[in-house]
């Protein structure tokens, strides 16, 4: 573990990077809402409604599609997937909006029956009326990513195919990409031989972000993963923070998690690539950041 | 009466199918762990064969099986209805020899031979085997042998079919949900159990029913019980010794002749449907039926155990040393393991990522098709213990979810050869990264490297043995995936850690 002196100096220097303005990201302002409560269903409520409130996303008849990372067979308080309340709130946010339906998904790391029931997402959701199931080969098309390193690959169509997409990530360390977080979370919304995007990593990362573009991305920091990442295994891996981030731009999200998480956003790759190339903005000075804790 | 036996037929028929496709993993269900919707125990219970026997090998017993007692009973009362009326295997000869005779395939006369006692003396031999601890009924008996056709090979073929590109959702989603439960099923010896239970069906085009004449010992069994039965087919006097009904019986009984063979009739009642004075009836009859096993035959029977079971026994390596002897978590010791697994196959049939194998000779001889857990095929999933929930002898204990998470089935290696980190000096933390236990298994030595002038970090893995419990997922998942730089071999297996 880090100890805390060096956590301070490391903190200090991370701020002062990103504090520096970018020209190169310059003009508009990305909005950033962050809630924190220990009650983790109303830190996410709290959020939406900061950024503008659900209604301002999702419109009555919508078709819903919610990513989150739901990708090892771990229980909640692990901080391997994202807070299973969470994402609950978010369903009933939307349905509170007028959502026609909301579907749950993802294309976990491990045995999916082992992980749909370990990480307790699919039971909250499925009480919040959301349609959850197992993919299956037939739930991927072949797609164009349209990246330099990806062209046509399996893609988790309903992804695509529904009116809004939610992203709710969770933030944790990762032990090839430094972290995963919003961008990264897209990975799980692909099928194929994922093995080979290790290959150049950074790259697909960014070249996913790009191709799945959410409506809304939720950052679940409620408690991450600090250490032994992605799929941990140990309580002492995990910080409570209570806090989600609420964001249209997933860069910016990323970044202030990456802080959390100890890490220098600059020192990710696929951020300052993403940041590089338009996606959104990785310096705080480019961010309008709101915080309330309740 | 031929009437009310082809509804029993098709009823029991369809209730085996109903309990077969029933013992699945249930997948819509995320509020509790790995759970099955029903079990093949069911299956088991009406087969005397496979009770006695597992009991002699193994000399252990679960009660339900007691309820083959109902059936010995009743054989004692009715005869080997069990054989024309119940037995799904045989239902699917019958249907087959049924059109067998309607695409005139039957050319010859039914003329009559001795072979049908073949059948009592593979019971002898396999029985006279039991003895001596080896259980050889999964292979011979028809219960497991369609269980293990149906989940061998007949899903395999469905998962084929249920890729099909055109195929519409509606069906894939009832094939996936209802049928297989998961979507890939790959064995090594699915061939081998295709080949086998397609042969016993093509047999029926050269002699109807020809398995359960001549060969099937669980037939053999209810014959010798049938023996001494108190009801009977018996012919009256107005018989005119036309002979249709020995021509029409199935089953070369004889019916209608002095030297009738009760035991070898299965109550299929073409005769009496077929005479045309109905001199034929079903009534209680207590003449004994004469079974002419020769002693020769006997004798001969048991020599043969005794050879086979020495020849297997010399086998050149001893089979436990085999380091991919890989048996699925809640297999206590090999010698129980073999006395109690009836090689039904339905591990291999609910294992959800496709680690249960039937072996071929990992095992020797005599652990042919007994199921090993193969890592290149898939991995044993940590929090699943449904081998355990499905076997329904026990050979593979029910362990409670906590134990099986501890029960070591082999222990990882690591190739250094072929290792990313070791070989070229680059991360890779794949393995580590889905080793499931906790703490893991898997832990990294870090060392640094020069590497265009500029230091680095290098992370190497290594296996804690201490840890480690076999399950495979690191070399399945291996990035150096034609010969995994991890694999798992049998050399610490049985028990929990502790
Ligand atoms: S071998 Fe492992 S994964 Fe397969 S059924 Fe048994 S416990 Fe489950
Ligand atoms: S076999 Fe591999 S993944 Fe399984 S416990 Fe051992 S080291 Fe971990």
């Amino acid at each position: 573990m880090i100890n805390r002196r060096n956590f301070l100096k490391f903190g200090f220097a991370t701020s002062v990077a990103m504090s520096i303005p970018s020209l190169a990201e310059g003009g508009i302002k990305s909005n950033l809402a962050i809630a924190e409560s220990t009650d983790h269903r109303k830190a996410a409520s709290t959020a939406i409604e900061m950024l503008g409130g659900i209604d301002k996303f999702i419109k009555k008849g919508d078709v819903v599609a919610i990513k989150p990372n739901m990708a090892w067979a771990r229980e909640p308080q692990y901080a391997a997937n994202t807070n299973p309340e969470v994402v609950a709130e978010v369903i009933k946010l939307c349905y509170k909006a007028g959502a026609k339906k909301v579907i749950v998904t993802d294309n976990p790391c491990d045995n999916a029956r082992s992980v749909f029931n370990l990480s307790k997402i699919p039971l909250l959701a499925q009480k919040e009326n959301a349609d959850v199931f197992i993919p299956q080969r037939r739930h991927y098309e072949n797609m164009d990513i349209g990246g330099k390193f990806l062209g046509q690959w399996p893609v988790l169509k309903i992804f695509k195919e529904v009116d809004k997409v939610i992203n709710i990530p969770v933030a944790k360390n990762h032990s090839s990409s430094k972290v995963t977080i919003g961008m990264k979370n897209w990975m799980g919304a692909i099928g194929g031989n994922r093995g080979f995007l290790h290959q150049n990593l950074h790259q697909a990362i960014f070249e996913l972000a790009t191709f799945f573009k959410p409506n809304l991305t939720l950052i679940d920091c409620t408690r991450i993963m600090l250490q032994g990442g992605p799929s941990g295994g140990s309580l002492s891996y995990v910080r409570k923070l209570n806090r989600i981030i609420a964001t249209t731009d997933v860069v910016a999200g990323d970044a202030v998690a990456c802080e959390y998480l100890e890490i220098n956003p600059y020192d990710v790759r696929y951020l300052t690539l993403a940041a590089d190339n338009g996606l959104g903005r990785i310096s705080k000075s480019n961010m309008n950041i709101q915080y309330e804790k309740i | 009466m031929k009437r009310f036996r082809l509804i029993s037929q098709i009823t029991f028929f369809v209730i085996f199918i109903l309990i077969f496709f029933n013992a699945i993993i249930d997948l819509n269900d995320f509020s509790g762990g790995f759970s099955l919707k029903g079990g093949i125990k069911y299956i088991f219970i009406v087969d005397p064969l496979i009770t006695i026997n597992t009991f002699l090998a193994s000399h252990r017993f679960e009660l339900i099986y007691g309820f083959s007692i109902i059936f010995i009973l009743l054989t004692l009362v009715l005869g080997r209805f069990f054989c024309g009326w119940v037995c799904p295997f045989g239902t699917i000869h019958h249907f087959f020899s049924f059109i067998a005779s309607k695409l005139n395939f039957y050319k010859k006369d039914n003329k009559q031979t001795n072979f049908y006692r073949l059948k009592y003396y593979l019971l002898f031999f396999i029985l006279f085997t039991a003895i001596f601890g080896i259980n050889l009924s999964g292979y011979f008996d028809p219960l497991s042998i369609v269980v293990k056709g149906f989940g061998i090979f007949l899903l395999p073929i469905l998962s084929l079919f249920y890729k099909l590109e055109f195929l519409p959702d509606s069906i894939k989603d009832f094939l996936f949900y209802n049928i297989l439960g998961r979507e890939d099923y790959y064995y090594g010896q699915a061939f081998a159990v295709g080949f086998f239970f397609l042969l016993l069906i093509v047999l029926n085009f050269y002699k109807s029913r020809f398995w359960c004449v001549y060969l099937c010992p669980l037939g053999g069994l209810y014959g010798l019980l049938s023996k001494y039965s108190l009801f009977k087919i018996r012919r009256d006097d107005s018989c005119l010794n036309c002979g249709i009904c020995n021509k029409y019986c199935i089953a070369q009984a004889e019916p209608g002749s002095e030297s009738f063979k009760s035991s070898e009739c299965m109550l299929l009642f073409d005769c009496v449907d077929r005479c045309s004075v109905r001199a034929l009836d079903y009534t209680f009859y207590n003449k004994s039926s004469k079974i002419d096993l020769t002693r020769r035959g006997m004798v001969s029977s048991s020599v043969s155990a005794l050879v086979g079971m020495s020849l297997i026994n010399v086998s050149l390596i001893k089979p436990e040393k085999n380091p991919s002897l890989l048996r699925p978590p809640g297999a206590e010791n090999e010698k129980d393991f073999l006395a109690l697994c009836i090689r039904c196959g339905g591990c291999m049939k609910v294992c959800p990522e496709n680690f249960l194998q039937p072996a071929f000779l990992q095992a020797g001889i005599i652990g042919y098709w007994t199921p090993i857990g193969n890592p290149s095929f898939g991995y044993c999933v940590y929090n699943c213990n449904l081998c355990g929930q499905i076997c329904p002898t026990g050979a593979i204990k029910n362990l409670a979810i906590e134990d099986k998470k501890r029960f070591v089935i082999g222990t990882a290696f690591i190739d250094k050869n072929r290792c990313l980190p070791y070989a070229y000096n680059v991360n890779c933390m794949v393995c580590e990264e889905h080793c499931p236990t906790s703490p893991k298994a898997i832990f990294f030595y870090e060392h640094t490297v020069l590497k265009n002038g500029k230091e680095y970090i290098v992370k190497n893995p290594m296996v804690n043995p201490e840890l480690c419990i076999g399950c495979g997922i690191c070399t399945y998942k291996c990035p150096v995936s034609d010969m995994p730089a991890i694999y798992v071999t049998s050399i610490k297996k049985g028990g929990l850690l502790t």
